[in-house]
């Protein structure tokens, strides 16, 4: 997958905030960033972890709405495509998979990123051999990484349902495109062997509730 | 964008993160603690996880305008509400759920799609999805080959996982935990039909099958046939166990041949991303699509009802998808010899090398004549994939077939109400409740107490009734098995189809209790007498005989008459037909599976 074409990149990346201080004070101050004192930056532990909303928008409006300026994503030859290349698929000078009618919108509501230690004690299920070198060799003291630091990523766990992530897309239509430029709208036929959408019938957007942590550690 | 008043915002975020008591502060790393961080791998464990997406929230695959030629319409496939929740034997009735109302426990505990609590034991800390680069040493191409047919290299795999003179790549892999709890994985769906117009529009609706999908299960499966090698205890020195699933990415280098054509000139070497997966999954599985009362297709979200359905239970199954490192899943297009193609895809899973070294490694035979069935190696078992439903499999002592524990007797179960035990009520013991010769062969003279009610287990086996059994033990039984809405909804199978029926099974068993109660034999078993006065003349006169009651009763005799007595009671003959309201399919099983080709190539893009 080696090359992204520069128009379907009609990407709004709209908002991303968390409790850095630069950032948060970036938004809040108008005019403009100020520098910290050293006593101020000896004070920024992160500490209290992070919460994060983020905003990805792909040739659509915030309500996961197409853009009119991009037609509206569809008919043959518009500009809301992606495409991919894979390794020695040169055929007719590129063959490129082309995702048309290529729209959407995810959101991450208060997803928050902390730290802590895994569980101190081996769980039900512990497997010594996931922390093993080729050569049979322990990566993590005792295979056993209990108690070690690890990144957690949360969302509130809310009573009832809650609209953790929301995720609309529209992939209306997939084709094989050939050439140099296979990638372009103008190479689009109209052909399609699939298409794939994400959405709610009520919403346009998809609506997920995560509750529990994913625990994230390296060795 | 949203505007979000972000600093209060967050501050709130962080206020609720500290009082989040799952959640600790950001901790200091130390150096030492820096220092063993090696880069090896990247590890993601759950803690306690729970995914739902929203009733009405799917994911479609949209249909397009039907092939050209063909008779197809167009067919659009939607999940609903796709949920991983957590199940346990224990769990409160509360904490069982489905997407648009309540539910019961139903057959098999699959009456509930949803469970409000998340995952307790699923990718922990010590088992986590495991995200690595790592190296292998496999039979691969030769590394100077530069054009087709170059030589494969290497030896099949020795006990430690190399292939001596094979080829060391690095791949990226995704490891999954190799072991959990089962859980639960449901959606509900949509298959819809309809017709279009030449754009692929649709223009008419034929028809949509909404549908209920549960799996409680673990991605995680036995490393061989469990049927044949047990669950753990060894077998013939082999302790089964549980692994997970794989999914690891490399350069594929192999073959490639353009177009479908067979001119060697057009084949030429396909290095390309090539990617590898060994699914392993077990549990049970339900599909069901009867809604309940009331329910409509034009409601948002459909309510199931809570028995019917299709039943897989005690499934196990390992598919290997491709080896390193010469077979690998990879993505072309259709492109005719020296022209470019129609805009259709293709995945497929390569074909095998025509070469020896190959074969030795993918077969893994080697040294036997053939297949067999006893002396196989590890690495057999590692390229040939298995499928069991159920583990009740028929008996065999030959040296060259599969073992197996026994098949089911459990068939079906019918809305004929066979009895599955009988109670006799606490009756006086006079001469009215027990007349005839019940004082040793002569009447009775005195009577007195009352014998104590008693109550037996029923087995009506008589020749088609036997197997009968609840809906309950056909759906958890193991294998597949078909389960009506409700013990009333039933449908008729003759119990042999190759033979006439020679009636309907039936039997009236509303006075089986009156009729086992007034059997001489029963009465017997549930009195004693005695002597009063020790004046019996030589020829048994004169005696003053007293039936009293006997306890405890005698069960055993109760029981053999009641069983006789009640399969005295089924009607319908040798051969009849049965109304039942689930069915024992029976069990199966695939073993040695091989994929040696497979290719998926779309058609719609040609139209």
């Amino acid at each position: 997958m080696k090359a992204l074409h520069k128009r379907l990149l009609a990407v709004m990346m709209s908002f991303l905030s968390g409790a850095v201080p630069g950032i948060a004070l970036a938004d809040s101050n108008p005019a403009g960033m100020t520098a910290l004192e050293d006593t101020e930056m000896a004070a920024v532990t992160g500490r209290e972890g992070i919460a994060l909303d983020l905003e990805l928008r792909i040739n659509a409006d915030s309500s996961g709405t197409p853009l009119a300026s991009m037609a509206g994503c569809t008919g043959t030859g518009n500009g809301c495509t992606l495409a991919l290349q894979f390794a020695n698929r040169p055929t007719g000078g590129g063959e490129w998979l082309v995702l048309k009618d290529f729209y959407g919108v995810i959101r991450l509501n208060d997803l928050r990123l902390d730290g802590s230690r895994l569980p101190a004690s081996p769980s039900n299920f512990a497997n010594p051999e996931r922390f093993k070198d080729n050569d049979g060799n322990c990566l993590v003291e005792l295979c056993d990484p209990s108690g070690s630091l690890a990144a957690i990523f949360t969302y509130p766990d809310n009573p009832g349902f809650t609209a953790d992530v929301e995720l609309g897309m529209n992939i209306g239509r997939a084709a094989v495109q050939f050439g140099p430029e296979g990638y372009l709208p103008s190479a689009d036929t109209g052909a399609s062997f699939l298409g794939v959408r994400i959405g709610d019938t009520q919403t346009n957007a998809a609506r997920i509730d995560i509750n529990g942590g994913l625990q994230l550690y390296g060795f | 964008m949203r505007r979000n008043n972000s600093l209060s915002h967050m501050l709130l975020g962080a206020a609720l993160t500290l009082g989040a008591s799952q959640v600790l502060a950001l901790q200091e790393m130390s150096d030492d603690s820096m220092s063993e961080v090696q880069g090896a791998g990247l590890a993601f464990g759950l803690d306690d996880f729970r995914f739902q997406a929203a009733p009405t929230s799917f994911i479609d695959q949209v249909g397009g305008a039907p092939g050209a030629g063909t008779s197809f319409n167009r067919g659009d496939l939607r999940w609903f509400g796709v949920a991983l929740s957590n199940w346990s034997a224990s769990e409160a009735a509360g904490e069982r759920t489905t997407w648009a109302g309540t539910c019961d426990n139903g057959l098999n505990d699959m009456g509930c799609p949803i469970s409000t609590q998340g995952i307790q034991d699923y990718a922990n800390h010590d088992n986590p999805f495991l995200l690595r680069v790592f190296e292998y040493q496999r039979v691969g191409l030769d590394p100077a080959a530069t054009e087709t047919g170059g030589d494969w290299i290497g030896a099949p795999l020795d006990a430690n996982g190399v292939s001596a003179g094979g080829v060391n790549q690095t791949v990226l892999e995704i490891l999954g935990p190799s072991n959990s709890q089962d859980w639960r994985w449901a959606f509900w769906g949509e298959i819809q039909s309809s017709e279009t117009d030449v754009d692929g529009n649709i223009t008419n609706v034929l028809g949509t099958l909404r549908n209920q999908n549960l799996i409680i299960g673990k991605p995680a499966a036995y490393v061989r046939p469990p049927s044949v090698w047990g669950t753990g205890a060894p077998v013939n020195g082999f302790s089964n166990s549980v692994d997970g699933a794989v999914l690891r990415m490399f350069q594929y280098r192999g073959d490639r041949v353009l177009g479908g054509g067979t001119d060697p000139a057009d084949k030429t070497l396909d290095e390309t991303m090539g990617l590898m997966y060994h699914s392993r999954l077990s549990g049970d599985y339900r599909f069901s699509v009867n809604q309940a009362t009331g329910a409509l297709d034009a409601d948002p979200v459909p309510q199931f009802s809570n028995e019917e359905g299709l039943y897989f239970s005690d499934v196990n199954a390992y598919l290997p998808l491709g080896q390193l490192y010469y077979q690998a899943i990879v993505l072309d297009s259709v492109h005719p010899v020296g022209g470019v193609g129609d805009g259709n895809f293709i995945i497929q899973l390569t074909r095998i090398p025509n070469d020896a070294n190959v074969f030795n490694d993918f077969y893994s035979s080697a040294g036997a004549s053939g297949y067999q069935r006893t002396g196989r190696n590890d690495r057999y078992y590692q390229t040939h994939g298995y499928v069991e439903w159920g583990r009740a499999f028929p008996t065999c002592g030959g040296a060259n077939c599969m073992s197996g524990s026994g098949v089911s007797s459990a068939r079906f179960s019918s809305d004929l109400a066979l009895p599955t035990s009988v109670t006799l009520p606490a009756l006086t013991v006079n001469a009215a409740n027990f007349p005839g010769d019940l004082c040793g062969g002569n009447d009775c003279d005195q009577y007195s107490g009352t014998a104590p009610e008693v109550t037996v287990p029923v087995s009506v086996t008589a020749g088609p009734a036997a197997g009968a059994t609840s809906r309950e033990a056909i759906a958890s039984g193991g294998g597949i098995s078909f389960v009506s809405r409700n013990p009333s909804s039933t449908w008729n199978v003759v119990n042999n189809q190759n033979l006439a029926s020679t009636g309907t099974l039936g039997g009236n068993f509303a006075n089986f209790a009156t009729t086992l109660a007034a059997d001489n034999t029963v009465r017997q078993a549930r009195t004693d007498f005695f002597e009063t006065d020790n004046n019996c003349n030589i020829f048994g006169n004169g005696c003053d005989l007293r039936l009293i009651a006997q306890l405890p009763p005698d069960t055993a005799t109760i029981q053999n008459r009641a069983n006789a007595i009640a399969n005295s009671l089924v009607t319908g003959g040798t051969n009849p037909t049965i109304a039942v309201n689930a069915i024992n399919l029976g069990t199966a099983r695939v073993e040695g599976l091989l994929v040696n080709h497979l290719k998926i190539t779309t058609l719609g893009a040609g139209n």
